[in-house]
Formats: C-alpha cells, sequence, structure tokens
C-alpha cells in the first residue's frame, strides 16, 4: 500500500464533513439548505484552522464577499436587532469574528472525529485567499451553494510538526 | 445569578447570550472576556456564580484558566462551551474540575439540561 493510500484513508468522509456543516448551519447560521453546486472559479474569503497531533490537516471553508456577509448577518442577528445604530454592512471585523468561528467549529468537530490527541488552531481568516489546492495530495471537498452563493469546505493532510 | 462567559469571538459570546435568553436564563447579570486571563482577573473582582469558558482561547486557554482558579481555591461552577467534546476532552475537562462541556454547535435545550444537571434552574 502506498503513502498516498494509506493517508487517503485518514480523511474524513464527504458524509462526515457534510453532517458536521449541515449541524453547524442549521444551529448557528440558517435552517436554509446548503446545496450541492459545480466548484466556484473564484472566493473571496477562506476561513481555516489546523489540528496538529495523532493526526494533521487544515480545515478551510471558503466564501464570497456576499456569502460571508450574508452568513455573518445570520450569526450575528440578534447584536444587530438590539443595536439601531449598528450599520447596515456589517463591520470587517465582525465578519471576520463570524466566518473564523465557524472554521473552529468544524475544525474542533472533525478533530473529534480523527485520531487524537491533537491541538486545535486559532482561525486564520483571509480576504482575496488563494484558490484551493487542486494538487495531487490527498484532500476532501465539498462544492456547495446557499442563497446561491459558493461554500467549499477542504480537509487536507499536512505533514506533521 | 451572575455569568461570566469567556470567549475570544465576540459572536460567539452574543450566541452564548441568546441561547442562554432563549434556555430561560435572560434574567441574569452576564460579564464578558475575551481570554482567559482577561476570565481569571474579572472572576476575581465579578465574583460570579457560573463561569462559560471556550476551550480555545488566545493569551489563556479555558482549561489553564480553570487549573488557574482551582489552584487560587475557587470553586466557582466552571463549565466549558467549545468545539472540541471528544471523549479525551471531556475527561481533562472532568479532571481539572468542570461541571460540563457543552460542545458547538448546540441548542437551548443542551444549555438547558447542562445547566439543570449542575442544580442551575431559569
Amino acid at each position: 500500500m502506498s503513502t498516498l493510500e494509506s493517508s487517503e484513508q485518514l480523511l474524513p468522509s464527504t458524509d462526515d464533513l457534510m453532517a458536521l456543516l449541515e449541524q453547524m448551519w442549521d444551529s448557528f447560521v440558517s435552517p436554509m439548505p446548503l446545496l450541492p453546486a459545480a466548484p466556484a472559479p473564484a472566493h473571496d474569503w477562506s476561513t481555516s484552522v489546523s489540528v496538529d497531533g495523532a493526526w494533521s490537516g487544515r480545515i478551510t471553508l471558503y466564501l464570497s464577499d456576499a456569502g460571508a456577509q450574508l452568513i455573518a448577518g445570520r450569526m450575528l442577528a440578534s447584536v444587530i436587532a438590539a443595536d439601531p445604530a449598528a450599520p447596515a454592512a456589517l463591520a470587517e471585523e465582525d465578519l471576520r469574528d463570524a466566518i473564523g468561528e465557524l472554521a473552529n467549529i468544524l475544525g474542533g468537530n472533525l478533530k473529534s472525529l480523527m485520531p487524537e490527541p491533537s491541538v486545535l488552531s486559532l482561525p486564520v481568516v483571509e480576504h482575496s485567499p488563494a484558490a484551493p489546492a487542486d494538487d495531487a495530495a490527498p484532500r476532501c471537498r465539498l462544492d456547495l451553494a446557499w442563497q446561491g452563493e459558493p461554500v467549499t469546505v477542504h480537509v487536507q493532510l499536512i505533514a506533521s510538526n | 445569578m451572575k455569568i461570566l462567559i469567556a470567549d475570544d469571538s465576540r459572536v460567539m459570546r452574543q450566541i452564548v447570550v441568546r441561547t442562554l435568553r432563549q434556555a430561560g436564563f435572560g434574567g441574569h447579570d452576564i460579564v464578558e472576556a475575551e481570554n482567559g486571563r482577561q476570565a481569571l482577573e474579572l472572576a476575581a473582582q465579578e465574583t460570579p456564580d457560573l463561569i462559560l469558558s471556550d476551550w480555545n482561547m488566545p493569551e489563556m486557554n479555558g482549561i489553564d484558566l480553570l487549573i488557574n482558579l482551582r489552584a487560587m481555591g475557587s470553586q466557582i461552577t466552571f463549565g466549558f462551551v467549545t468545539s472540541e467534546g471528544s471523549d479525551e476532552m471531556r475527561q481533562k475537562a472532568n479532571a481539572a474540575g468542570a461541571s460540563f462541556l457543552i460542545a458547538k454547535p448546540f441548542n437551548a435545550e443542551t444549555f438547558a439540561d447542562a445547566l439543570a444537571a449542575v442544580g442551575i434552574t431559569s
């Protein structure tokens, strides 16, 4: 058995990843479903966490500008409703905070499914990120849409430190 | 009752406050901390009755916050609200003196059940 085949066995299944994503979405974003979609040509935001230990990987969520605004707006709905002075568009700090938390939740739940012990990083949020790597490394990827906006989730094994 | 919520995400602190309200705990005083170090200071200043803390935070994480509190003799009821809900994390939390661990994502029922289990009712 090659190293690549061994590594692929350590990736989550797309079914497990989808179940985690749907549970998180339903609790914190919206009961409106995430739907399968063609791979998006580009994304505006990425939010990722890494897991390092007995299982080491990076979980990244890619979003459009409009999608990130919609999602963060849903997560902050109660805050905005309680503040009449809140601006129509979310502050970038709040947007980064909200989508960073989504990566944290996805990563924490995924970490629990994989071999332990391992350590979860703090989330990293980037604007204008590089596209998801389409190389030969083992990965698990979901291409979805929510409210017409692309939502891509990418899990990739990384070398343990 | 006074509740101290420690999470580096303001959005998540607000979601926790909203969920507490939905679970029937809306009338309590809320104090917020951005990390474990700030929570440790506020725990001494504000003497909360309950601490709800994230695990993974900058400056000081949640488990170090709990260990420091117990080392200082504090017996404040402490629960984690974290994305990491594996058996290993629950055992670590329990061994350090946490009363419960609520895994994200959660809902109002999860909060009501966890708090009722330690004798806190709305």
